[in-house]
């Protein structure tokens, strides 16, 4: 029991580091920055990368350890999708005005998982 | 020793590399700022700062045209060579030919183009372990002995000897890493007695390198007599092998392919070498992994069966290279006195059952952490080098019987000697008065029966016990040594928790010197026989104490009762309250007579022990063995 509670919190702290990570996503200036700079760009797909690392560490889960574990993975992913997507519209600029809208559906869709668990 | 008068070890390796020191009669690895106790031999640059070691490798992804790492597999080579032309096309930063037809690396260090050649890498990760050392000694560090491959050439020697000394150390020898490492297990005092060149085989399967050389030590002095092994097979190779055993079944399952996805490999080769960690102690794991591609979550359980049976052929190519290696020098298998084995990759069970095989069931000497073996067999060499009279007992076995004291001053052995290292031994023991509340618990280290022929350690006390007759408080001792040598001592009572512990200073533990040690052996071996009888009588006198006084209690209880004749009873107080002041009276008792008084009171005592059987759940018949057991079980 106190290893699930462990894992548990070990998952809470992954959220709201994931949290963060998704506001300077969000963040217009940030996008921004991140579009000119592919360094910056890739810092935050690192950072995302090892919070889904650092939730793989997690060993031997019992069931409900492993939905509120999936859930959070399946965000970090979208996250991932949406860093990548930030670079690939750089290209041109009539794209590059799609994101935010695009940016905003995927938005909802990790806000509406992250109250179903 | 004067504090400034250390001399480090250095396993400069070309994955990881590590650092160690001999003092205090001990070779310590020195962990680096993170905690750790290998550093990856990585040198990065960035526009603002160069970073070595952990840090290097954390940014590798962010910025790998820049982060230097492999640099052992350039150092004292030409660019033109085999060797590295085959590599170039692995590594993600550019190498050039530079000057004298050398190898330079090429990164962009703080907004400019800059080269490197590689010495001044490998200059930069020996700054990084002396700062290290450094941090951890509290002194400046200046002599070190470094390792490197037996089959170097003499121009990657010197080119690492180089590197060393512009990082500002003093190189006292270049050393090869097999020999460093039977120095370790201290293989070169072993033979010094015999005349005849005895062979020694070092079987080193690191991070990305095997190396197998075959030793020869004549007197003390080693040779390298062959070398073989394969410049690129490591523990990656295994990973490697058990992710696509995984991508494979998860193409099986959900027809997706995971090869193209970049994250979703990382992920399963993080995974993958977590669980090949893991099948070196368990039989199976479970590789679990939600959303890894395609929203799919991943899940397989790897039994240590499949794992070795994916990497079956690497572990014969290994094994066939050490019958080549001793082919080509025409030694026989049964001629090899020792086998060692050095690199985190001969953790793997199969691997080394493999080995132990291969060599008709030799047992092979892995008892120091192979990642750290090199290095520490460096720092004895340093040590030996700087003047210290080494009495390094290689703390693989406990070299003698530690234990605590019991009633009537006896040794109770607790990890007894020759135990390997580290370990972990508990023990069960009760209280000897009633109502203790305080038990004083002493370590001694020796072989006599006697704690005060022994060697005191150190002693703590446990507080708080609750009240409770003898012998019904169980009380578990436990002794701890770690890898290092440092022994931990704890009591704990069962039923409330009460805690209580000691840390004995390895000095101590590992410290008697060669004298001592060897002493303390022919003492126990001379003082056999008298040991023993000390402890039979002295058991025998307990037994013999601990029933009369158990019987002092039982007529108490029956005179309560009042069912027993009142003659009869007064009767038996008589004779056992004569036992007990005999007992006191009797510290020198032979064994006989103990046996004889005994049996006097056993049958006086009869009516007693059998009337109150009847209504008692005590039983009384084989009392002695009983109370023995609780003192020990």
């Amino acid at each position: 029991k106190t290893k699930s509670l462990e894992s548990l919190k070990i998952i809470a702290r992954v959220k709201s580091s994931m949290e963060e990570m998704r506001r300077r996503i969000s963040d217009p200036h940030c996008v921004e920055i991140m579009r000119q700079n592919e360094k910056e760009r890739l810092k935050i797909a690192e950072g995302v990368m090892s919070l889904l690392l650092k939730l793989d560490e997690i060993q031997g889960v019992e069931s409900f350890v492993r939905e509120a574990r999936r859930a959070v993975a399946h965000e970090l992913v979208s996250l991932h999708e949406r860093v990548d997507a930030i670079s690939t519209c750089k290209s041109t600029e009539g794209e590059g005005m799609e994101v935010p809208t695009d940016l905003q559906t995927r938005e909802d869709e990790s806000c509406n998982l992250g109250r179903a668990q | 020793m004067a504090k400034q008068n250390k001399a480090i070890g250095i396993d400069l390796g070309t994955c990881n590399s590590c650092v160690a020191v001999y003092q205090q009669k001990r070779v310590h690895i020195i962990e680096n700022e993170a905690g750790s106790k290998t550093t990856p031999s990585m040198v990065a640059f960035t526009s603002a700062e160069r970073l070595i070691g952990e840090a290097a490798k954390n940014q590798f992804m962010l910025n790998p045209q820049n982060t230097v790492f492999d640099i052992k597999r350039l150092i004292g080579r030409r660019f033109k060579d085999d060797t590295v032309q085959r590599d170039l096309g692995l590594w993600p930063f550019r190498v050039v030919r530079g000057k004298k037809k050398k190898p330079m690396v090429e990164v962009e260090f703080k907004g400019f183009t800059r080269k490197f050649s590689a010495e001044e890498i490998s200059c930069m990760i020996l700054w990084k372990l002396k700062k290290t050392s450094e941090t951890f000694l509290k002194a400046k560090v200046r002599d070190a002995v470094i390792t490197v491959p037996a089959y170097f050439s003499d121009a990657q020697r010197q080119a690492t000897r180089d590197a060393a000394t512009i990082a500002g150390l003093n190189v006292l020898q270049i050393m090869n890493e097999p020999i460093a490492a039977a120095i370790a297990y201290g293989l070169d005092n072993k033979s010094n007695s015999s005349s005849q060149a005895k062979f020694i085989l070092v079987f080193d399967l690191g991070g990305g390198t095997f190396d197998i050389s075959l030793l020869s030590i004549k007197k003390n002095v080693f040779k390298v007599v062959a070398t073989d092994g394969d410049s690129h097979l490591g523990g990656s190779d295994f990973d490697n092998n058990l992710v696509d055993y995984c991508s494979q079944k998860f193409k099986q399952k959900y027809n997706g392919d995971i090869s193209r996805n970049p994250r979703a490999l990382r992920r399963l080769l993080t995974a993958c070498e977590r669980a090949k960690k893991c099948l070196s102690s368990a039989m199976e794991t479970v590789i679990e992994l939600e959303s890894l591609s395609e929203d799919k979550d991943f899940r397989i359980t790897i039994t240590r069966t499949q794992f070795e049976e994916l990497n079956m052929e690497l572990f014969q190519k290994c094994i066939k290279s050490v019958d080549k290696c001793l082919a080509g020098a025409k030694v026989l298998r049964s001629e090899v006195e020792d086998v060692v084995l050095v690199g985190g990759s001969t953790r793997i069970p199969k691997l080394r059952q493999m080995i132990q095989r291969f060599f008709r069931g030799k047992e092979l000497c892995n008892a120091i952490n192979p990642d750290e073996a090199v290095a520490y067999g460096a720092a004895v060499q340093a040590a030996v080098l700087i003047g210290h009279r080494i009495d390094l007992t290689v703390m693989d076995v406990t070299p003698l019987s530690l234990g605590i004291d019991v009633e009537g001053d006896l040794m109770d052995v607790v990890v007894p000697k020759n135990t390997s290292i580290p370990t972990r031994k508990e023990v069960l023991y009760t209280t000897s008065l009633d109502n203790q509340a305080i038990i004083n618990i002493s370590v001694f280290q020796g072989e006599r029966a006697h704690v005060e022929d022994n060697y005191y350690l150190g002693e703590f006390t446990l507080s708080g016990i609750p009240a409770a007759p003898r012998g019904e408080v169980s009380i578990a001792v436990c002794f701890e040594i770690d890898g290092s040598g440092i022994l931990k001592v704890s009591a704990e009572h069962k039923n409330t928790g009460v805690r209580s512990e000691i840390v004995v200073n390895s000095e101590d533990v590992g410290g008697l010197s060669k004298e001592e040690m060897e002493r303390a052996l022919i003492d126990a071996e001379r003082f056999e026989v008298e040991d023993e009888e000390i402890k039979k009588i002295t058991v025998k006198r307990l037994d013999f104490e601990k029933y009369s006084y158990k019987m002092r209690e039982r007529v108490r209880q029956e005179k309560l009762k009042g069912l027993m004749d009142m003659d009869e009873i007064e009767n038996i107080e008589k004779y056992v309250k004569e036992a007990i002041e005999w007992a006191e009276g009797h510290d020198d008792a032979e064994c006989e007579k103990l046996d004889e008084k005994m049996q006097e009171l056993k049958t006086i005592c009869n009516a007693l022990v059998w009337t109150s059987c009847t209504d008692s759940d005590d039983s009384q018949g084989s009392h002695s063995d009983k109370e023995e057991s609780e003192v020990e079980s």
